[in-house]
């Protein structure tokens, strides 16, 4: 069994945000990372696939080389080796990173390829979805179980309303939602044996993407409005009032 | 309602920038510590202390443990955290590789003792102690001993506690009345008879076996020896309980969640421990443990400090209160955000500057230890280590009496919202006040430093310690910028050895009881002066980046709205505010040195003299 997890850094999403001097983009400078928690999810359930059916899981992201700080702590919490794409983590689309990670799925010919089911800076929710056309594999999207039995994937899924369950074969892409798993914490011998397991470095050259234009152009980014002092109602018809002519919820 | 913060640019800056502990990697013991590894690490640390201690801080402090049936039990979701803990292998960060440690520096393992502290103080009792006793058993314990329950201990399946304290006999251990009759036919197995009492995590539900480290009197040997006591002792293929109750634990101030009992050996004539190092040399042994967690005692103060701190300066952001003192005269004047307020800065100040200059010397002490460890010669040995001897009784005190301040500054700050138990600022006085009691109490340490330290060896350690201030002192920043600030260093090193050759002149003519009336002051002076030394180490260090700063995004520092400029961008900041914390301890609080000598060279005996 090889599991193949695509992880991806966003700013610590604790940090406060400032969008950079022309609003373009969010300012990077000296602000700390962390793996997106979806992904925490997808590496954690991983392991777990692992723990169950032996095999191996490889970790893959695309970013510059201090990306590695955060391939470092995928494989700490107990992947066996990484793969980085080099790249600028922000001239990607969702779809271009598809792209890339359908060659690298070509290359390493995994059995699952898991993702979180969105990165909570740009919660575009689509990798997954797009890498499944482009292998024209199965998807199992928003997983809150995995149960793999044989050839197949038995995945319970949480939709509007419930919860479905969806039997498919693999290899197949399933991404993982909050409720999936328990991340484990990376134990110090776990940190220190990450410093020596291997970390594969491929440019999209090597790789075969040779088609790097984004289909999504970001024209501008704005900070949510501050939030506005409250005001006091003198009475309950006050209240019901302005909630149903100013708010209009009633 | 509470919430923790790390103050990880600093940690890493002290770190990195000032001591430049990436450059222990050099040397073979520790060749796997680069600095990617001490950022892994840390940043581990900061997410356990925030995820998994953090949330159960509140509760711990508002349930507490309590005795049923004769065993303590710890608050809903400590022992679950504990194994996860535990799992981690934090307890042994610093533990030889040889027997399942991670062998790694000291400076870290007082870097997320810091962040532990912070996340949930009570928590970190006993894995800390844990590290302890497998440091005592790994050092002095007799092969078998070794074999069979280090690697329960490195594990975290079974944990540690030391039993020095009996009713009468607390600062004045050699006091104690714990007894061990050697057993017949036995090598190093004893009866153990006696009662100890404020022993951390001297039971609790978090392992099915607890070790207790004990220090008992060998028949009616003067010296005292040291033992291995288990709660649940192996017989045949399994355990049997080894007379070993908790008979209560105690009502306390602060650290509700940390068990501390009243533990009663061999009631029934049947506790049997087991001799760690040599007969008679009990407390020799216990000291190399005392050190590690006097040490450790300075982070959990200025770890809470720098909690305070944190906590304190967001609320002054936030929280409006009056106009702006400039404007107190104008009609409708403007509402400001009590940071504006000069008063309520000073306080915030005075609270960053000593819990970074705590911060500072803690992380120096920790690299000294692990400079000891990897010296070239014996020459650099002694260097290392004799500062590492001057430190930690100065360490201990100075920051739990500073942190303790810092905390009732954070209340202060809060006004009566620090005073209700909403932002926890009330819970962080309380807890923060043990540490000037414990691991020997402020008072304990001032005399170690006098008599142990400073008197040894005709002051060398203490000259040692100050070559490397005058080193500082000497060096090329007593003409520039900061000509004013090495003056008032300089001052105040020589108040410190003008009072260290007092002392020495009193105790030839038999003078001890003066030099012992003054040795608490004598290490708040000392304190002082190392911090004021080791703030301006960084500010050093900070000063030069900072030019470099504001040449990268191009601003004059004599900007008019370098305000604004310092506002928006982070480094900036933080590199001025390094330079601006080391001038407002120098300037400040370093002054108090002249004050205290001033007391010193009175001859004013009154407190000896009066009738109370």
């Amino acid at each position: 069994m090889k599991i193949l997890v695509a992880i991806k850094r966003v700013i610590d999403p604790d940090a406060r945000i400032r969008l950079n001097a022309d609003s373009s983009g969010v300012e990077e400078e000296s602000v700390e990372y962390k793996v997106n928690p979806f992904c925490e999810n997808a590496i954690e359930e991983a392991l777990v696939l692992q723990g169950a059916h032996g095999g191996e899981v490889v970790l893959v992201t695309v970013g510059p080389e201090d990306v590695t700080q955060t391939i470092r702590s995928g494989l700490a919490m107990g992947a066996d080796r990484a793969i980085r794409i080099e790249g600028v983590d922000t001239e990607l689309d969702s779809d271009l990173v598809a792209r890339i990670l359908h060659k690298v799925v070509e290359r390493e010919s995994p059995n699952v390829i898991l993702l979180g089911k969105q990165a909570v800076d740009g919660d575009n929710n689509q990798v997954g979805q797009l890498l499944a056309q482009y292998m024209g594999a199965s998807q199992a999207c928003f997983a809150s179980e995995v149960v793999l039995e044989g050839e197949q994937a038995k995945v319970t899924r949480e939709v509007d309303g419930g919860l479905e369950t969806i039997s498919i074969p693999l290899p197949a892409v399933i991404t993982a939602d909050l409720r999936l798993n328990e991340p484990r914490y990376a134990s110090l011998p776990g940190i220190m044996k990450a410093k020596r397991k291997p970390i594969d470095v491929l440019t999209l050259d090597e790789l075969g993407v040779t088609d790097t234009a984004l289909k999504i152009e970001v024209l501008s980014l704005e900070l949510p409005p501050e939030r506005q002092a409250g005001s006091m109602v003198e009475s309950v018809d006050d209240l019901l009032d302005k909630l149903k002519n100013e708010a209009r919820v009633l | 309602m509470s919430e923790y913060y790390a103050d990880l640019r600093d940690l890493r800056f002290t770190m990195f920038d000032v001591l430049n502990v990436a450059s222990l990697a050099e040397h073979e013991r520790f060749t796997h510590a680069d600095a990617e590894l001490f950022e892994d690490v840390l940043l581990a640390a900061d997410d356990q202390a925030r995820e998994l201690l953090h949330p159960l801080n509140e509760t711990g402090d508002r349930k507490g443990v309590r005795l049923e049936n004769g065993r303590v039990l710890t608050p809903e979701g400590w022992t679950e955290a504990y194994k996860v803990f535990a799992e981690m292998g934090w307890h042994v960060l610093i533990t030889e590789p040889e027997i399942g440690g991670q062998g790694l520096p000291h400076v870290l393992h007082v870097a997320v003792g810091e962040l532990f502290s912070a996340g949930n103080m009570s928590f970190g009792f006993t894995p800390g102690l844990t590290t302890g006793v497998i440091g005592l058993v790994n050092s002095f314990g007799p092969q078998w001993m070794k074999d069979y329950y280090l690697p329960k201990m490195v594990s975290g399946e079974w944990a540690g506690t030391m039993c020095l304290t009996e009713p009468a006999a607390g600062s004045a251990v050699p006091d104690l009345k714990s007894s061990a009759i050697p057993i017949e036919g036995t090598e190093d197995a004893y009866k153990i008879k006696g009662q100890k009492i404020f022993i951390s995590s001297g039971d609790h539900d978090f392992t099915d076996n607890i070790i207790h480290a004990f220090l008992a009197r060998v028949e009616d040997d003067p010296t005292i020896s040291l033992f291995l006591v288990p709660r649940e002792r192996p017989e045949g293929d399994g355990f049997v309980f080894n007379d070993v109750t908790t008979v209560g634990i105690e009502e306390k101030m602060g650290i509700h969640a940390s068990p501390t009992c009243s533990l009663s050996f061999g009631d029934e004539d049947d506790c049997v421990g087991w001799l760690i190092g040599e007969r008679g040399k009990g407390l020799r042994c216990m000291f190399q443990m005392m050190n590690g967690a006097r040490l450790e005692v300075a982070t959990q103060a200025y770890g809470l400090a720098n909690l305070a701190y944190q906590r304190s300066v967001r609320y002054a952001k936030e929280r409006v209160q009056g106009a702006a003192v400039q404007d107190l005269r104008k009609k409708d004047a403007a509402r400001v955000a009590i940071i504006e307020h000069p008063d309520v800065r000073r306080m915030l100040m005075q609270m960053k500057a000593l819990s970074e200059g705590a911060r500072a010397l803690g992380l120096y002490a920790g690299y000294c230890a692990d400079r000891v460890e990897v010296a070239v010669d014996e020459k650099d040995q002694k260097r290392w280590h004799h500062q590492l001897e001057i430190l930690t009784p100065i360490a201990k005190a100075w920051a739990s009496d500073e942190a303790f301040k810092v905390a009732e500054l954070g209340i202060q700050v809060h006004g009566g919202y620090g005073y209700c138990s909403e932002y926890g600022m009330e819970q962080i006085l309380r807890d923060t006040k043990i540490t000037s009691i414990y691991e020997g109490t402020n008072g304990i340490q001032a005399l170690d430093l006098l008599g142990r330290k400073v008197a040894r060896g005709g002051g060398v350690m203490m000259m040692t310690m100050l070559n490397e201030v005058n080193r500082f002192l000497n060096g090329p920043l007593k003409d520039g910028d900061f000509a004013p600030e090495v003056a008032a260093l300089s001052k105040a090193r020589d108040a410190i050895v003008k009072t260290a050759m007092d002392f020495a002149q009193r105790s030839m003519k038999g003078d001890i009881q003066y030099s012992a009336l003054h040795a608490s002051p004598f290490l708040q002076m000392c304190g002082d002066l190392l911090v004021g030394w080791r703030l301006m180490e960084a500010a050093q260090v900070a000063s030069k980046r900072y030019d470099a700063r504001l040449q990268k995004i191009d601003v004059d520092p004599l900007d008019e709205e370098l305000g604004n400029v310092l506002q928006d961008d982070e480094e900036a900041r933080f590199l001025h505010g390094k330079v601006a914390t080391a001038r407002f301890f120098v300037h400040q609080i370093l002054p108090r040195v002249h004050a205290r000598l001033m007391g010193i060279e009175s001859d004013d005996r009154s407190a000896l003299m009066v009738q109370l």
